[in-house]
């Protein structure tokens, strides 16, 4: 290297590198001092779900934050599918202390969370009852249960819903199926062939719509979706869970039938199509996907970009319709907790935050607003026998058959989602519907991770 | 073998290599251009049928990240790179100064063994890492991106090898005339370190504004992401929206800045390159 | 020099390094010793840690999920690092030659994708790879193959590891060609006009005096090119996520997702111990390659 010592001067070079050393110091210093916070901060962070996000950020914040001046709301959403997930960022932050003030999250991590004492216990008196107990009273029986220890709610519902399978009525027409039953849920077999007169593809072989998407699609593969999915059809086969009596059982008929569902849909039948990206509630109002299982959130997400659609609600298809007990659907909520490693005046202002969004004892208006602006659900007796219910049920027929559902099948919480035993059924579901494996070598190789998984815990 | 047979050989694979490296590029730019439907036609068009240019601005602007838009993390990501390269500038010329001008016993060792942690797998080191960040309580804040990319292996030796070619007798010039060794090295050494400063500070602009996976990471507030991060977020498997149109607008804007700084620098980068892979020049 | 001059001179030079010294001791030194530690026991983030020795490398050494972690970790950097060698020494050769026209042009296309990052350039890369509407195929369309065009690249257990190769090719081969430039340029202009005047062939001078002069360089390009990408994490999490099952689930991806997902800190932390140290082994041996080539 040639000797450069006048490339720059000496007294340009120094005056240049001061002034960057003094730029640098001053821009890290200002953006630290930017940071400061103001009288009082609410955090709050949330799953990635605009409906949920505009929720907070257009009405509730807004309107706490006039009733309160001097506190400021923020709320934060994180994706909560791809190798990052919304649930590790929740652990590792509360785990250390940090973490939001206020969050939601799915009814997979309250055993955890409350073990390791994350949650701070909701207090009735914030929300108008006289005690923990009054205030589970106040929903219907059983459904809290999953928010409950020693007596105490240590959240409460940002939802709580069940599936149901929606489809694009002018699809159906145009390819001459008859629209579906309200009430009497059809086999998966006739929903197979359905969908094959409804799966279409261009003049130059590629696809333009399908019949039916399971709900881990390319772009959005939830561990959520595909434990849902999956565990319905497990269940309706006959078995309630990947174990039995604490071994993991999955080569199992009731485990490789469900495969097997999964592998005809995709290879056999081809109407799934895993590859086929699109956006999920715009597929099926646009005339993509013909069919899909989704909660109630599912129609006020899809109407307000969408409002010419016709679409129909039918019961969740199961294995056998003449057989009662092959009548399986699943659960879930999500809920609402508060940090318990917060100061006690960031408690409070969360559990005032909460009480304001989901409503005092006996206070309806909010249920009903979620419900009807976001398709969310609260389980809270008086909900279901407020004017507002009753009004929406007037409007949207199709609530009777998602409310059915609750009578007429039986419906359980998802065991294994997120953990590892959930990362293993995703990959032999995977291995099923991307790499064509057949439904009892997938078993096979689960059967064989999950001993592994089980035996090592 | 004939002249010109083996010319032509060259610019075919030249050319043929240059295409595949420009491609995607190209397609990028022109998808950012395009109305969402005409992003993915078969047959490809190059040439937008409609032009979209308000896609870069609704790239830019639309708060769809829980509130925040892409501008937003532009801003961290340059705060994060201006930040992390003044600190590298003054730390590796003072490093660099060390190892270049003083004796000392186990010097070249220990700037070898510095300059080998350049070639590990930043990923294999980052889960003590976080643990560590995490306990300092600096998860989800900028300085956590600054503060341990302040100075690297890469930085110093480039430092030192720029800083070997400043003749000694300048330097004992200045012990004669009584001066301190911190005054020597900022008044007389410092000075005349222009390139390698330039150098040290290209490079780890473009490093800082690059990363990945140490802010996904560390932070959790989407109002503390940086571009890449940001991006991230978008892209088939992260998300339920399929806007190819602003994706490619978004990853166009997010390129602009490395290209930029290449394209003015490019003399001082890759004398950068060339002292890092070890040659005299 | 006398003795007072050594002291002298070994107080102020460290006194100079001093930061590197605090740097390599804060973000290397201490967080390997804390991921050597956390290795030995069972922690779980969320639950108090206990001591079991070696039970996470045993357990590391029999798990599936790890093998398929270093299998495909070591398919992927095989791929793309053939490749990366091959197309980098082939541009420097090309590009060595001062009556090329529009050199400096074709430097620069075959650096840019060098400054951008992976996660934009990941971004137009899904795309390009995405079966049936993708940039891929639609050109393959466009050439009359359209059987290929349905292919699934970043969804198929056999083609996912080369997609992500091809990826990471595309970005790097323009660092390690600008490297092997250098180097050619650096075989003094003497040498060459003695084997030309000796009646040297321009091939016979590139095999016989150029290239064994490269040898370093191949060396340092091999295994700093190795260590670079088996550590990546980027290109694999932008194109299939570790996906489909575990074709692409390389070693980064694996120690994510047993530490951010899985919150198994001591399984993590043992498996990124065995990472580390095999890169440090690579990285001894590349280092050692510069310092033949660089003296005061």
């Amino acid at each position: 290297m040639e000797v450069e010592t006048r490339t720059l001067g000496s007294a340009w070079g120094s005056a240049v590198a001061a002034a960057l050393v003094i730029a640098a110091l001053t821009i890290a210093l200002a953006g630290g001092w930017a940071q400061a916070a103001p009288a009082q901060t609410l955090e709050i962070w949330v799953h990635e779900f605009p409906p949920l996000q505009d929720a907070l950020s257009k009405k509730w914040i807004p309107e706490f934050q006039t009733a309160h001046p001097g506190v400021r709301v923020k709320v934060t959403a994180i994706p909560f599918a791809g190798v990052v997930a919304y649930d590790a960022k929740l652990l590792s932050a509360l785990s250390s202390g940090a973490g939001p003030d206020l969050w939601d999250m799915g009814d997979w991590h309250y055993k955890v969370f409350m073990d390791n004492k994350f949650l701070a216990p909701l207090d009735p008196t914030i929300f108008g009852y006289a005690s923990a107990r009054d205030m589970i009273d106040a929903y219907v029986p059983g459904t809290t249960s999953i928010f409950e220890r020693d007596g105490n709610l240590y959240g409460l519902f940002s939802e709580y819903n069940t599936l149901a399978l929606f489809y694009n009525l002018d699809m159906f027409n145009a390819a001459g199926v008859a629209p579906l039953s309200a009430d009497t849920p059809v086999s998966w077999r006739m929903i197979a062939d359905m969908a094959k007169k409804l799966t279409k593809h261009d003049s130059a072989g590629k696809l333009t719509q399908i019949g039916y998407r399971f709900g881990f699609f390319a772009n959005f593969r939830s561990p959520q979706w595909y434990a849902q999915d999956f565990y319905a059809l497990m269940r309706q086969y006959g078995q309630p869970d990947l174990t039995v009596d604490g071994k993991p059982a999955v080569t199992t008929k009731p485990v490789t039938d469900a495969f097997k569902l999964m592998y005809d849909f995709t290879w056999s039948d081809k109407v799934y199509d895993p590859s086929f990206p699109a956006n999920w509630f715009a597929d099926l109002p646009q005339g993509r996907v013909a069919m899909l299982l989704a909660g109630t959130w599912f129609v006020p997400a899809m109407i307000p970009h969408n409002p010419n659609v016709h679409f129909g609600v039918a019961p969740h298809p199961v294995v056998d319709p003449g057989n009662r007990s092959t009548y399986h659907n699943v659960e879930w909520s999500w809920g609402w907790s508060i940090n318990a490693n917060k100061p006690q005046a960031a408690q409070r202002l969360a559990q005032q935050f909460l009480a304001a969004i989901l409503g005092k004892k006996g206070e309806t208006d909010q249920a009903v607003w979620w419900f009807k602006t976001v398709g969310y659900t609260h389980p809270k007796k008086a909900f279901y026998q407020s004017t507002g219910y009753q009004q929406e049920l007037v409007k949207n027929p199709w609530l009777r058959t998602w409310e059915n559902a609750f009578t007429t099948y039986k419906i359980d919480y998802v065991t294994h989602n997120f953990d590892e035993v959930g990362q293993a059924l995703i990959r032999a579901i995977d291995r099923v519907v991307y790499d064509q494996t057949q439904p009892a070598d997938t078993a096979r190789l689960l059967q064989a991770e999950l001993q592994r998984l089980l035996g090592t815990k | 073998m004939p002249r010109r047979m083996l010319r032509l050989v060259r610019y075919l694979f030249l050319s043929g290599y240059s295409a595949f490296s420009l491609l995607p590029f190209a397609w990028m730019l022109s998808a950012a251009l395009k109305r969402p439907q005409d992003v993915l036609t078969v047959p490809i068009r190059w040439i937008p049928p409609v032009w979209r240019p308000q896609n870069f601005l609704q790239a830019l602007l639309e708060p769809r990240f829980a509130g925040e838009n892409l501008a937003r993390f532009m801003a961290n990501s340059l705060l994060v790179a201006v930040a992390t390269t003044g600190a590298s500038i003054v730390l590796s010329t003072i490093v660099g100064y060390g190892f270049a001008k003083f004796r000392f016993r186990h010097r070249d060792t220990l700037l070898w063994v510095m300059l080998s942690t350049t070639l590990l797998p930043f990923s294999s080191v980052i889960i003590p890492l976080f643990l560590i960040i995490r306990d300092l309580r600096l998860v989800d804040s900028l300085w956590a991106l600054v503060v341990p990319f302040a100075l690297t292996g890469q930085s110093i030796f480039l430092a030192r090898q720029f800083t070997v070619t400043i003749p000694n007798e300048l330097i004992d010039a200045g012990r004669v005339d009584g001066a301190g060794e911190m005054q020597i090295f900022i008044r007389l050494v410092f000075p005349l370190l222009g390139p390698a400063i330039v150098t040290v500070g290209i490079m780890t602009l473009l490093m800082s504004w690059n990363l990945f996976l140490w802010p996904l990471v560390v932070l959790s507030s989407q109002e503390n992401f940086t571009l890449p991060l940001g991006l991230s977020l978008m892209g088939l498997g992260s998300t339920f929206l399929v806007d190819y149109h602003l994706w490619m607008a978004a990853a166009t804007l997010a390129v602009l800045l490395p290209l930029m700084m290449f394209l003015l620098l490019e003399r001082q980068y890759m004398r950068g390159l060339e002292a890092l892979s070890g040659l005299k020049g | 020099m006398g003795r007072v001059r050594l002291a002298y001179q070994t107080k102020f030079g460290l006194l100079f390094i001093s930061p590197a010294a605090l740097y390599f001791a804060a973000f290397w030194i201490f967080p390997v010793a804390l991921a050597a530690v956390t290795s030995l026991t069972d922690w779980r983030i969320g639950s108090p840690p206990h001591f079991v020795g070696l039970l996470n490398y045993v357990n590391l050494a029999t798990d599936p999920q790890f093998h398929h972690a270093m299998l495909a970790s070591l398919t992927i950097t095989g791929l793309a690092l053939v490749c990366i060698v091959g197309l980098a020494l082939g541009l420097a050769v090309a590009l060595h030659d001062p009556s090329l026209r529009l050199s400096s042009l074709f430097k620069l296309a075959v650096f840019i994708p060098v400054v951008t990052d992976w996660v934009a350039t990941g971004l137009v890369w899904q795309l390009i790879f995405l079966p049936n509407q993708g940039v891929l195929a639609g050109l393959l369309d466009g050439l009359g193959l359209a059987r290929w065009s349905a292919l699934r690249w970043t969804a198929s257990r056999q083609l996912a590891p080369l997609a992500v190769a091809i990826f990471i090719v595309w970005k790097m081969t323009g660092f390690y060609a600008m490297v092997y430039l250098a180097g050619l340029k650096s075989v003094p202009r003497e040498v060459q006009e003695a084997a030309r005047v000796d009646g040297a062939s321009p091939a016979q001078t590139l095999w016989r005096i150029s290239m064994p002069l490269l040898r370093p360089i191949t060396v340092f390009v091999v295994v700093s090119g190795f260590v670079g990408v088996i550590g990546l994490f980027e290109p694999i999490f932008m194109l299939t996520g570790g996906g489909p099952a575990d074709a692409t689930r390389a070693l980064p991806i694996f120690l994510y997702e047993n530490f951010f997902q899985f919150q198994r800190a001591g399984y993590a932390s043992a498996a990124g111990m065995l990472f580390l140290l095999m890169s440090l082994g690579f990285a001894l041996v590349a280092a050692r390659q510069l310092q033949y080539s660089f003296y005061d």
